[in-house]
């Protein structure tokens, strides 16, 4: 290979994963290089083939069910613990039963920890049928849904072209208040933001909180209290992050 | 200290169960099979909870998952290609540099590709290709990660990854190409 030409780092330019020095190497050279933009042009394209058509797996309830069992199997606390929580479920009610167990520890308690109220709504979103009220990738539709049901209004964009296609909103509650959840697709993941005001809180950076693999991106922008919640890569989150911050083009 | 318990363990694992069977399917190759890497990966997961250091656990359990899923490769007598291959020593066979493309326009080449010409084209890779584009392109990690899954630098992971991509886009051209 021509070693003039950017070979592997132009995968990593596509992964947004060069330093921001090289990242600028790579797209001077770029423009220059037929051959290069031609690379480029067919990373692209493979790339959006695989997220069309690669599925994630998708544990069935049966198959949650024996691993919950195996590991409560092995636990050696299991006769000490044991409380009669667990009347088991059966069928598809079992993977919802799962999912609220799995919440439920981090939910409900000090209003204080807001990471964990986040993402417990986050995990709630994704059972079966309550990730949108309104499904819509049209801001204009998503928007208006939100007046009467909420005391504030934001602004609501679609990043589809980035890769964060707006799928629609929901209601949630977060801290026993209702806000607004709006929910993003990259690919199979999705990605709720949730948004209400901040009271008097001054402006903040883009901060990390993770509970249980689950990242959480806060900041707060003119009065409002973002959180971007996900299992999305934390560098996935953060472009998202820098789009919904850059004003409106 | 008690030992944590398989409550708190299920807390922390379970959100990544699909993440798990996806990565197993893509080492194992067969559902079943998938399972039960997953299933043991757990097991084992939980065994060693206590050590966990609670930062990453996606990326700890698809690193256990790894770990029993080519165990489970080694031991089958479905024996892999072993197609091993040493990044230094032999560098790119790279379609995708070659002058002779076919000017085809890629995106039209490659439109009408679908998840079953996907997932063959996957299956010819070696293990080591597969598991690079399972995280990168559906899991979404980045290099950062993938590195500490697989236990490579991060180096390999960017050369493995542009490889991986390289074979797959061939495979996939020949396919279309040869109806």
């Amino acid at each position: 290979m021509n070693g003039s030409h950017l070979g592997e780092a132009l995968h990593a330019y596509v992964d947004n994963e060069l330093s921001v020095e090289r990242a600028l190497e790579a797209r001077a050279h770029l423009v220059s290089c037929t051959r290069c933009q031609k690379d480029l042009e067919e990373v692209r394209a493979l790339r959006s083939v695989l997220q069309r058509t690669l599925k994630p797996a998708e544990p069935s309830a049966a198959f949650l069910r024996q691993l919950r069992h195996s590991v409560r199997q092995a636990d050696p606390a299991r006769w000490r613990r044991r409380v009669a929580r667990t009347a088991w479920v059966s069928g598809p009610l079992a993977a919802a039963a799962l999912l609220v167990v799995v919440a439920l520890p981090s939910f409900g308690p000090p209003a204080s920890d807001m990471t964990g109220e986040v993402v417990a709504a986050h995990l709630r979103s994704l059972q079966a049928g309550h990730l949108t009220d309104v499904e819509s990738s049209d801001r204009h539709t998503v928007k208006p849904w939100f007046q009467g049901k909420l005391p504030y209004s934001f602004s609501v964009r679609d990043f589809r072209e980035q890769g964060f296609a707006l799928e629609g909103g929901r209601l949630d509650y977060v801290g026993g208040q209702p806000v607004a959840a709006l929910v993003y697709r990259a690919r199979q993941h999705a990605i709720n933001a949730f948004v209400w005001p901040a009271g008097a809180t001054r402006d903040t950076a883009p901060r990390w909180e993770s509970r249980t693999g689950i990242h959480a991106l806060h900041w707060v922008a003119d009065g409002m209290a973002f959180w971007l919640v996900s299992d999305v890569g934390d560098g996935e989150l953060e472009r998202l992050a820098s789009l919904m911050r850059a004003p409106p083009s | 200290m008690d030992p944590p318990s398989a409550e708190e363990f299920e807390r922390v694992a379970l959100p990544h169960a699909a993440a798990a069977l996806s990565l197993a399917r893509a080492l194992v190759r067969s559902d079943a099979d998938a399972e039960d890497v997953v299933q043991e990966a757990f097991m084992r997961a939980f065994k060693y909870f206590r050590g966990f250091s609670g930062i990453n656990p996606r990326a700890w359990l698809l690193s256990i998952v790894r770990n029993v899923g080519y165990a489970s490769l080694a031991k089958s007598q479905r024996a892999e290609p072993v197609e091993t291959f040493d990044e230094e020593r032999d560098p790119s066979p790279s379609p995708w540099s070659s002058e002779e493309r076919p000017e085809t326009p890629e995106a039209a080449l490659l439109r009408a590709v679908d998840t079953e010409a996907v997932q063959a084209a996957l299956q010819t890779l070696p293990t080591e290709f597969r598991e690079v584009v399972v995280l990168r392109e559906l899991e979404l990690c980045s290099y950062k990660e993938i590195s500490d899954i697989a236990k490579i630098p991060i180096g390999t992971v960017m050369s493995r990854l542009s490889r991986a991509r390289k074979l797959l886009h061939t495979r996939l051209s020949e396919g279309r190409a040869s109806g």
